[in-house]
C-alpha cells in the first residue's frame, strides 16, 4: 500500500489557479464517488479550502493509480489542462504525505498559524469522504490520529490562543475586562479603515450594542450598513460614551488631543463600570492621563502592536513543540502502517519459496525419474524444509521489526522477496 | 507542633504532602502555561477535602462530640469550605490563574492549620448549647468567605496593576475578567458579613444564656480582645458594603479593604489566642488523649 498527496495551496499557487481546482461540497462529494468507481480497492480524501485543494489516496502500491496519474484525474475533472497546473502541484508520498496532513490539520501550515478553521474544514471533508465511502483503515487511523495530535497541539501549545493582529488583540484584552462581552455597549469614534476592522472583530465577538460615530455621518452610515450596527451624529459623542463599555478612538485629531482627562473623569462620573478605551489614532486623539483614571483602561495602538509582536514570537517558540508532537504522531502511524505492509509481502515470500521448491521438484522429476513412488514423500520432506525456512526468515522479519523499525523489516522482506521473484524469473527462462 | 495522634498525623501529613505538591504543579501551571495540570489540581483538591473531613471525624471520634472548640478545628473547616467553593467554582472558572490562586490559599491554611495542630478538646459543660454549634460553623463560614474574598482581591489587584500598566500579555486568558473578580470578592465579602452576623447574634445568645456558667461578666466580654476585633471587623465590613453600594468605594478599595478585613478576622479568629489574652475559649483539655498523644511523642523521641 501507498499513501499518495497531491495538492496546490497558497504557497505554491496563485489564487486564479486554486479557484479553478476549488470544488463546493456537491463537487467533492462526486468527485469522491467517481475516484471510488475508478479506483475500486483504494481509499479517497479530498480537501477543498478557499487555500489549498488536496487529494489524499491509499493505493495498492503495483496496482493502484500512480501520483501523476491521480493529478492528471483531477485535472480532468475539474476540467483544467494538466500542463497549467502542473508547474504549481506539490506530490508526496508516504511519510511526507502523512506529515503534511498532520501539519495541515493542525494548522501549522495555514496563512495564519494557529487557525482553529482549517482545523474544522479537514473533520468536515473527512465526514464527507467517510460518508461517501471512500475512506478505509489506514485513512481512518490516519485522521484519528491527526485530530489527536492537533488536540495535543492546542492543549500544550498556545499557538491556537494567541492573537496575532492589532485588532484581535484589542478584543482578547476586552474579554479580559468584561464577563459578558455580548452586552458591552462598543462606542467605534471614527469610520477608517482600522476602526472598519474592529467593528468587524468585535461584531464576530457577537457584540449586540456597536455605534459608529463620525464626523461625517455618510461613512459612519455606510459602515453600519455594511456590519448591521447603529450610527450616530458626532453631536452625541459624549452622551454615547458616557454610557459605554469599550470605546475605540479611530478618528484623527491633528490639534491636540480630542479627549482630555477632565472630559472622559466627567463622563465617568457616578459610575462604577469599567471603561475600556482602544486609542488607534496617530496623533493619539485620548490623553495618556485618562489611563490614570479609576476604572479606565487605556492603551494605544503602539501597546497592542507590541503585545501583537510578542505573541508572534510566543508562537514561533511554540512552532517547535507543535513539530515536535506532529512528528511523533506521523512516527506513530508510519509505525502501524508499515507493519500492516509486512503481513501480505511475508504471504508473497512464503508464495515465491513455495513456487521455488515446485519448480526444483519439476526439474528433478524428469524421464525416467517421472514415475518414481518417493515423489509423494520427497514433495511432502521438501515442503517441510521450505516451511522451516520460511519460518526462520519470518522470525528475522519480526526480530528487525522490534528492534530496530517496522520499516527496516519491510524494506528487509521485500528485499527476500525480489531476490525469490529473480530466482523464480530466471528459472523459468531457463526452462523455456 | 503536630501534638496529633498517630492515625490524625498521619492523616494531616497526607494533606501536607498533597497541598504541597499542588502548590508546585500550580506554579507549574502558570510557569509553564500547562493547561492540563488545571484537572489534576481540581482532583488533589477533592482528595484534600476529603482528608480534611476524615480528619474531623476522626477528631469527633476521639471527643464523642461535635468537633468545633478547637482552633486546629476551625482552620480543618475553614480549609474544607474553601476547598469546596474551589471546587465548585472550577466548573465555572477554568482560568489557570484561577485554579492556581486557590491551591495556594489551601496551602496556607494547611500551613497555619500545623502551626495550630493540638489534641481534641471537649467543651466546658456550661458552654455546651445549640447556640455554640451555630455560632461556631457561622464564625468559621465568615472566615471561609473572607478568605475567599480576600483570594479574589489579590487576584483582582494583580490583574488591574497589570492591565493598568499595559503588562497584560500574561494575563491574556488565563485570568478571570476583572468584573468577574470584582463580583466574587463583593460575593465574598457578602457571605462573610451575613455569617459574621450570625455568628455575632449567636455569641450574643450564648452569653445571655450561659454568661454566669461560663464565669464572665459583661464587662469581660466587651473587653475581650476577640470579640472585639470581631466587632470592628463587622462594622467594617458593613460600612465597606454600604459605601461600595453607595459607588464611593471602587473596586480597587473594596479589594485592598478585604484584605484588611481578612486579616483581622484571622487575626481575631488565631492571632487573638497567641498574641492577646482572650477569655473566649470554652475548650477543656481531654485528659486521657492529651496524655495518649504526649506517650506517642515521647515513644517517638525514644525511638530516634
Amino acid at each position: 500500500m501507498q499513501i499518495i498527496l497531491i495538492g496546490i495551496n497558497h504557497k505554491t499557487a496563485p489564487v486564479a489557479i486554486r479557484q479553478r481546482l476549488a470544488c463546493d461540497a456537491a463537487r467533492v462529494s462526486d468527485a469522491l464517488t467517481r475516484l471510488r468507481a475508478a479506483y475500486p480497492g483504494s481509499e479517497f480524501f479530498l480537501l477543498s479550502t478557499c487555500n489549498r485543494v488536496e487529494c489524499c489516496a491509499v493505493v495498492d502500491r503495483a496496482a493502484g493509480p500512480k501520483p501523476a496519474e491521480l493529478a492528471k484525474w483531477l485535472a480532468d475533472f475539474r476540467a483544467v489542462e494538466f500542463s497549467q497546473i502542473e508547474q504549481y502541484l506539490y506530490i508526496k508520498t508516504d511519510e511526507d504525505a502523512v506529515t503534511h496532513l498532520f501539519t495541515v490539520a493542525a494548522s501549522l501550515d495555514s496563512m495564519v498559524i494557529g487557525e482553529s478553521q482549517i482545523t474544522a474544514q479537514v473533520k468536515e471533508s473527512y465526514k464527507m469522504a467517510c460518508t461517501c465511502q471512500t475512506t478505509g483503515k489506514v485513512l481512518n487511523r490516519l485522521f484519528h490520529d491527526a485530530f489527536r495530535a492537533t488536540k495535543e497541539i492546542v492543549t500544550r501549545t498556545s499557538i491556537s490562543n494567541r492573537r496575532v493582529s492589532v485588532a484581535g488583540v484589542a478584543v482578547e484584552l476586552a474579554k479580559q475586562l468584561f464577563s459578558d462581552l455580548q452586552s458591552a455597549k462598543v462606542v467605534i469614534v471614527g469610520a477608517g479603515q482600522m476602526g472598519n476592522l474592529l467593528v468587524e472583530h468585535f461584531r464576530h465577538e457577537k457584540c449586540g450594542d456597536i455605534t459608529v460615530v463620525n464626523r461625517s455621518r455618510q461613512r459612519s452610515c455606510r459602515i453600519a450598513e455594511e456590519h448591521g450596527v447603529a450610527d450616530t451624529s458626532w453631536d452625541r459623542l459624549d452622551q454615547e460614551i458616557a454610557e459605554a463599555n469599550i470605546v475605540v478612538g479611530a478618528a484623527s485629531a491633528p490639534q491636540g488631543y480630542l479627549f482630555s482627562k477632565d472630559r472622559i473623569k466627567l463622563l465617568m462620573r457616578r459610575r462604577h463600570r469599567i471603561l475600556l478605551i482602544i486609542d488607534i489614532t496617530v496623533p493619539r486623539s485620548f490623553d495618556p492621563a485618562v489611563g490614570e483614571i479609576e476604572n479606565v483602561y487605556l492603551y494605544s495602538i503602539d501597546d497592542l502592536a507590541q503585545v501583537a509582536q510578542d505573541n508572534i514570537k510566543l508562537r514561533e517558540g511554540d512552532m517547535e513543540l507543535a513539530v515536535g508532537i506532529i512528528y511523533e504522531a506521523v512516527s506513530a502511524f508510519m509505525d502501524w502502517f508499515q507493519t500492516r505492509q509486512v503481513g501480505p509481502v511475508v504471504g508473497q515470500i512464503k508464495d515465491a519459496f513455495e513456487k521455488i521448491s515446485e519448480m526444483e521438484m519439476e526439474r528433478f522429476f524428469v524421464g525416467p525419474r517421472q514415475e518414481a513412488h518417493c515423489r509423494g514423500q520427497m514433495e511432502a520432506s521438501i515442503g517441510r524444509v521450505v516451511n522451516k525456512l520460511c519460518h526462520c526468515v519470518i522470525k528475522n522479519i519480526d526480530t528487525l521489526s522490534r528492534e530496530r523499525s517496522p520499516g527496516e523489516a519491510e524494506r528487509f522482506a521485500q528485499h527476500i522477496l525480489d531476490n525469490a521473484q529473480q530466482i523464480i524469473s530466471e528459472d523459468q527462462k531457463k526452462n523455456q | 507542633m503536630l501534638e496529633l495522634l498517630p492515625l490524625e498525623k498521619q492523616v494531616f501529613w497526607g494533606i501536607v504532602i498533597l497541598s504541597a505538591v499542588s502548590s508546585a504543579l500550580a506554579y507549574r501551571q502558570i510557569a509553564r502555561d500547562d493547561a492540563r495540570v488545571r484537572h489534576l489540581l481540581t482532583a488533589m483538591a477533592s482528595l484534600q477535602v476529603t482528608l480534611g473531613a476524615v480528619l474531623l471525624i476522626l477528631r469527633a471520634v476521639a471527643i464523642r462530640a461535635f468537633p468545633l472548640t478547637g482552633i486546629f478545628e476551625s482552620v480543618l473547616i475553614l480549609m474544607v469550605f474553601i476547598g469546596m467553593t474551589f471546587l465548585f467554582l472550577s466548573a465555572f472558572m477554568q482560568q489557570v490563574w484561577f485554579s492556581a490562586g486557590m491551591t495556594w490559599v489551601l496551602f496556607i491554611i494547611v500551613l497555619l492549620a500545623a502551626v495550630v495542630a493540638k489534641p481534641a478538646a471537649v467543651l466546658q459543660e456550661a458552654a455546651r448549647t445549640p447556640w455554640v454549634i451555630v455560632h461556631a460553623l457561622s464564625m468559621t463560614l465568615a472566615g471561609a468567605m473572607i478568605v475567599f474574598a480576600a483570594a479574589m482581591s489579590l487576584l483582582f489587584l494583580w490583574s488591574r496593576n497589570r492591565l493598568k500598566s499595559r503588562q497584560f500579555l500574561p494575563l491574556l486568558g488565563k485570568m478571570p475578567t476583572i468584573e468577574k473578580l470584582e463580583a466574587l470578592n463583593l460575593l465574598g465579602l457578602r457571605l462573610s458579613f451575613v455569617t459574621l452576623t450570625f455568628g455575632l447574634v449567636s455569641g450574643i445568645g450564648l452569653v445571655a444564656v450561659k454568661s454566669a456558667g461560663l464565669g464572665m461578666t459583661l464587662g469581660d466580654w466587651l473587653a475581650d480582645s476577640k470579640v472585639v476585633l470581631i466587632a470592628v471587623a463587622w462594622v467594617g465590613l458593613l460600612a465597606l458594603l454600604v459605601l461600595h453600594h453607595r459607588l464611593v468605594f471602587s473596586g480597587k478599595t473594596a479589594a485592598q479593604a478585604a484584605l484588611v478585613l481578612c486579616f483581622l478576622i484571622l487575626f481575631a479568629f488565631i492571632g487573638s489566642r497567641i498574641f492577646c489574652k482572650s477569655s473566649h475559649d470554652f475548650e477543656k483539655e481531654s485528659p486521657a488523649l492529651h496524655s495518649q498523644v504526649e506517650s506517642c511523642n515521647a515513644d517517638y523521641t525514644d525511638w530516634h
